[in-house]
């Protein structure tokens, strides 16, 4: 599997209106602050940011069951 | 002699077997430790008659010598989030739901291998959090105190069987569900590997995350409730093909010689002293059975970054399950519910897809450094000791996160890696509450867990502990 470049999209944090924005998109009320679900969701995405960004390109989400289903030890 | 309700499940079991007792006799006890729980609130609905009537139906059965299996005439009891046909679930939530068309995979098997249902389970709304409130339903209450957490989602499940109301509850763990509450109430649960059981007519949470699985009071008594849920299921894409073992008739297999894993790094980060003691004490045990212990070296920041991509399924995939019942019944949901479903919304396609890439490479590499050396991690359940309940009652925000990520923070990245994992309990805290360690395994292997576990509970007897019920001590039980 050949590795891909960073997603650029996944170095930005989550800002307030972003967050406000897709909760109307999504004609969802909004009960939450959107800044503090703005911070909560960067912060999440912190954390996966180093193991996302060095994702192979052609790696797909269907690769997971051959690991799991493959034959162990 | 013990008391009826004291015996395990393959004890009842053989009880049934040896004509010593009957269904109807183990109903009526269920029925007798239900009426007891009260303030508990572990159960959302008793079905009293429609029990001791299939209770009547399996000991004629019995009679007629048809035993279906060996759960043919045990109480049981489900979280309230297993359909069936035609009547309502609650999933633990005032949002109206149709009628189911079917019913559950699980409870269907439950049916055929000959289990009573004696009613439904507390859980939290909509299986959405892990320390078990739920105002909606009335929180369910932790039974060796009252005013601590059950810990979630599946409490009802736990507390009806550390009170010893049914012999065994089946419960979900998308994040912690089976686990935790096992943990704080002192019971055995297992989350099985992702698609060893069917979800099919279960309530979803999250299409990649979500387990089925029992509790009960010991890996034995969990290993019979697996022959009869597990297996390839035509209804649920996501069951694996792989043959299902013999998991009951297997757990006398020995454990010596196996190599017990014990992380560097991440679990015991932060764990308390009460706790670590225990797990030690539980180490100690299992070298004393045979087991080889083994320091793994585990990447700190590979587990937080399989937990923070579990955190971004888990959002977007319950955002997408509620976006219409959050539209058109928003009020029904409890405010804390509501808003941390809503937070999924804000996360973008390519983020979901690469939480969702990352589970191949996050799984392959714990395979490579974990299970290469050892054939089960030992790890703590819960780092923290049992919140109060009243205490964390609060809305969505940082300090509920703070909670929820410290509760869940050993077990939620199993589920993202679909891994088999068990929790056992090995003692008391100085608080006078049960703390449990996690056997985490490979892929489909159950077995391995539940032979250990119950190797385990050979050697203890933690497991046999229960809490104090009121007027347990003068209502007069039947002894076995």
């Amino acid at each position: 599997m050949s590795q891909g470049p960073a997603n650029p999209n996944l170095v930005e944090p989550f800002t307030r209106e972003q967050v406000t924005l897709a909760l109307a998109s999504a004609g969802i009320g909004g009960l939450e602050d959107p800044g503090v679900v703005a911070r909560a969701l960067s912060q999440t995405l912190r954390q996966a940011n180093c193991a996302f960004a060095t994702l192979p390109f052609d790696l797909e989400p269907s690769h997971y069951r051959l690991v799991l289903e493959r034959p162990q030890r | 002699m013990s008391a009826l309700s004291d015996v395990t499940l393959a004890e009842a079991a053989a009880a049934l077997d040896s004509g010593r007792v009957s269904s109807q006799e183990l109903v009526e006890e269920a029925l007798q430790q239900i009426s007891r729980l009260g303030p508990l609130n572990a159960f959302l609905n008793v079905q009293a008659e429609q029990a001791r009537q299939q209770a009547r139906q399996l000991d004629e059965e019995r009679q007629r010598g048809i035993r279906r299996s060996p759960l043919h005439g045990i109480p049981m009891a489900c979280k309230d989030m297993f359909y069936r046909q035609g009547v309502p679930s609650s999933c633990g939530s005032r949002v109206q739901m149709p009628l189911p068309s079917t019913t559950a995979c699980a409870l269907r098997r439950l049916d055929e291998a000959g289990a009573v249902q004696m009613g439904v389970l507390n859980m939290a709304e909509f299986a959405f959090n892990p320390t078990g409130h739920n105002t909606s339903m009335g929180h369910c209450r932790n039974p060796w105190d009252p005013s601590r957490i059950t810990g979630g989602s599946s409490s009802g499940s736990a507390v009806a069987v550390a009170t010893r109301a049914v012999w065994a509850a089946l419960g979900s763990d998308t994040g912690a569900s089976i686990r935790l509450p096992a943990a704080l109430n002192g019971v055995t649960g297992l989350k099985p590997t992702y698609g060893r059981v069917s979800r099919a007519g279960a309530m979803g949470l999250s299409f990649t995350l979500d387990t089925i699985g029992p509790l009960a009071q010991s890996a034995q008594d969990i290993a019979l409730v697996m022959d009869a849920i597990a297996g390839p299921d035509p209804m649920d894409p996501t069951t694996a093909g792989l043959a299902k073992p013999q998991f009951a008739s297997g757990v006398h297999t020995s454990v010596r010689g196996l190599r017990v894993g014990i992380p560097s790094a991440y679990f015991h980060d932060g764990v308390d002293g009460g706790i670590a003691r225990l797990l030690a004490q539980s180490q100690q045990t299992l070298k004393e059975l045979g087991c080889e212990l083994v320091a793994v070296n585990i990447d700190e920041q590979d587990l937080s970054a399989a937990n923070a991509a579990a955190t971004l399924v888990l959002a977007v995939e319950s955002a997408t399950l509620h976006a219409a019942w959050l539209r058109e019944q928003g009020a029904r949901y409890t405010p804390q519910v509501r808003a941390r479903l809503e937070r999924g919304f804000a996360i973008s396609g390519p983020q979901y897809l690469d939480a969702l890439r990352y589970r191949a490479l996050a799984l392959d590499k714990f395979l490579a450094t974990v299970f290469a050396r050892v054939d089960v991690l030992h790890t703590p359940v819960t780092p923290i000791l049992t919140p109060d309940l009243a205490a964390t009652d609060m809305p969505a925000g940082p300090e509920l996160d703070r909670l929820h990520g410290l509760l869940t923070r050993c077990l939620r990245p199993m589920n993202y890696l679909g891994l088999p994992a068990l929790s056992l309990p090995i003692g008391f805290l100085p608080d006078g509450m049960p703390s449990a360690m996690q056997l985490i395994g490979r892929p489909f292997d159950e077995q391995l867990l539940l032979n250990l576990g119950h190797a385990y509970q050979q050697a203890t007897d933690w497991h046999r502990q229960r809490p104090p019920l009121p007027d347990a001590e003068s209502a007069a039980s039947p002894a076995l």
